[in-house]
């Protein structure tokens, strides 16, 4: 087979399905559409996204599917492994914030699903930086944490639009209007310096680690950021791909905890890669397996269109 | 190379004032004239001068590293950028006014008049209110006076052109000022030179 044939968006997805199923990760192949309750029954998750709704001739409500992680996770519940390593290549329909019409965009990525354990993000993170290595430009993989706010009593006593609009603050590294909201909100003062001091944590992981003399007085902080540059220590990087650690990197407590990443190449506008570990959102499909923890993270390749968008 | 996009008019005189005095004015000003695009090569710098209200859409699409522009246009565009510095200048605020002696009917569906559309349907959805919104490009004020809608949402400075239009603010909802906007992977790429572009701007903001 002559591989010049193909266009350069093609190869990747070939060279991305080698490095997955060298990983033992197995394909996945799901249905384009799904029923609109499982996708309604975790819009949070979803941040909202609008969905394409059909009804079938039997009167049953489907949507085009707006993601994939809950149409794997819906699968994974009905399978007697303990651990599942699947990947897949799949179209996700969303409605563009930019010009306000339904698009159709490919993803490819990975979902690994078993008995929580300390090499499941060390794995993940080695793949999504591999994964990273294969474009042709600079990288860089952003790497943050989540538990320290999920430990933190003052943000979950706020309601849940303000929780919001912290994580939004936080995510935009607005100093000036979070100092202003959090005081507004009569934020302890303890709490205070330590949701401002995470957007001073930004960095290369030798940085960070600089830092953390200053960051005694927060145990959850301190933690997390030694996590994060133990598992930057076991990835391959270089100065054309990078690791960097930034806390204002947020997500959803509903159903992400601890590690979330972000992957950049440059010439992309934004993140070509995103993941994360979701066992809230895991064990609500899988009940019975308490222990049950889950990972994954995917490629955007329409994200990627500007390097390797072009056909033959 | 780092490319800034700075506002034409008002707001990108202060602002090119600001970046001058932090070290990153043009080398070569005789030679702006009525360019849009202009390169420093010395300074490693490419200025683009754009329409105030355009700044975030070429930040939040790459084509600029950085921008300013007021908090107002951030939030009506919705872009999603880092905003990593309050310039301090321009203040105003985002608000509610309606006609002096005006009682809302909460039985009413409620309409707003608004250059602001995003922002003012932001407003009233945390709310739960039912609200039309009606779209005008200028002198907004003019619409509840003569009854084309119940209030406004606006920008308001002095409040002296609702005082002579006989309006009052009822809710002022937003701090508005000058902001230092980033797109998020030009961040990733180009931090250094970021982080010392900002540094260099909060030194003269203090000074200031």
């Amino acid at each position: 087979m002559d591989l010049s044939l193909l266009s350069r968006q093609e190869r990747l997805e070939i060279e991305l399905s080698l490095l997955f199923t060298e990983n033992g990760f197995n394909r996945i192949k799901l249905s384009q559409f799904d029923e609109y309750e499982l996708f309604h029954q975790h819009r949070a998750f979803l941040s909202g996204e609008q969905m394409l709704t059909f009804t079938d001739p039997r009167g049953k409500l489907y949507a085009l599917r707006p993601d994939v992680t809950l149409s794997v996770l819906k699968q994974a519940a009905y399978q007697p492994e303990d651990c599942i390593k699947v990947y897949y290549k799949e179209d996700v329909f969303r409605m563009s914030a930019e010009t306000h019409s339904y698009e159709a965009g490919r993803q490819i990525g990975i979902e690994r699903i078993e008995k929580k354990n300390p090499s499941q993000e060390s794995s993940v993170l080695m793949l999504a930086q591999k994964a990273l290595m294969l474009l042709p430009v600079d990288t860089v993989l952003v790497l943050s944490h989540m538990d320290f706010l999920d430990r933190n009593e003052w943000f979950h006593s706020l309601r849940e639009e303000d929780q919001i609009d912290v994580l939004h603050l936080i995510s935009r590294k607005n100093r000036s209007d979070l100092e202003k909201f959090l005081t507004r909100k009569a934020c302890p003062s303890e709490d205070y310096e330590e949701l401002l001091k995470v957007l001073d944590l930004v960095g290369s992981p030798d940085s960070i680690e600089e830092k953390l003399e200053s960051l005694i007085q927060y145990p959850d902080l301190f933690s997390a950021c030694l996590e994060l540059i133990a598992l930057s220590r076991m990835l391959p990087a270089d100065d054309h791909h990078r690791i960097m650690i930034d806390f204002s990197l947020v997500n959803s407590l509903n159903y992400y905890n601890g590690l979330i990443f972000q992957g950049f190449a440059e010439g992309c506008r934004d993140y070509v890669l995103s993941g994360g570990r979701y066992d809230r959102l895991a064990r609500q499909f899988m009940p019975d397996k308490e222990s049950c923890g889950a990972i994954g993270f995917a490629l955007s390749l329409d994200v990627l269109e500007p390097i390797v968008g072009d056909t033959l | 190379m780092i490319t800034i996009a700075l506002p034409k008019g008002r707001l990108g005189d202060k602002v090119y004032h600001l970046l001058d005095q932090a070290g990153y004015g043009f080398t070569a000003m005789e030679d702006v004239g009525r360019k849009l695009v202009i390169d420093d090569q010395e300074k490693q710098i490419r200025y683009l001068l754009v329409k105030p209200v355009d700044v975030a859409v070429y930040v939040e699409k790459g084509v600029a590293d950085i921008g300013v522009c007021g908090k107002d246009i951030i939030e009506e565009s919705g872009a999603d950028v880092f905003e990593l510095l309050d310039l301090g200048f321009g203040r105003c605020s985002m608000a509610v006014a309606a006609p002096e002696g005006f009682q809302e009917n909460p039985r009413k569906r409620l309409r707003v008049a608004t250059k602001f559309e995003n922002i003012a349907r932001e407003y009233y959805s945390k709310r739960g209110r039912d609200a039309e919104f009606i779209h005008l490009n200028g002198s907004i004020e003019l619409a509840p006076v003569l009854g084309l809608t119940d209030v406004i949402v606006d920008i308001v400075e002095t409040g002296t052109t609702l005082k002579e239009n006989h309006l009052t603010v009822i809710d002022r909802f937003m701090d508005i000022s000058a902001r230092l906007i980033v797109n998020r992977s030009s961040y990733r790429f180009k931090e250094k030179e970021i982080s010392t572009l900002v540094d260099r701007l909060k030194e003269e903001i203090s000074i200031d």
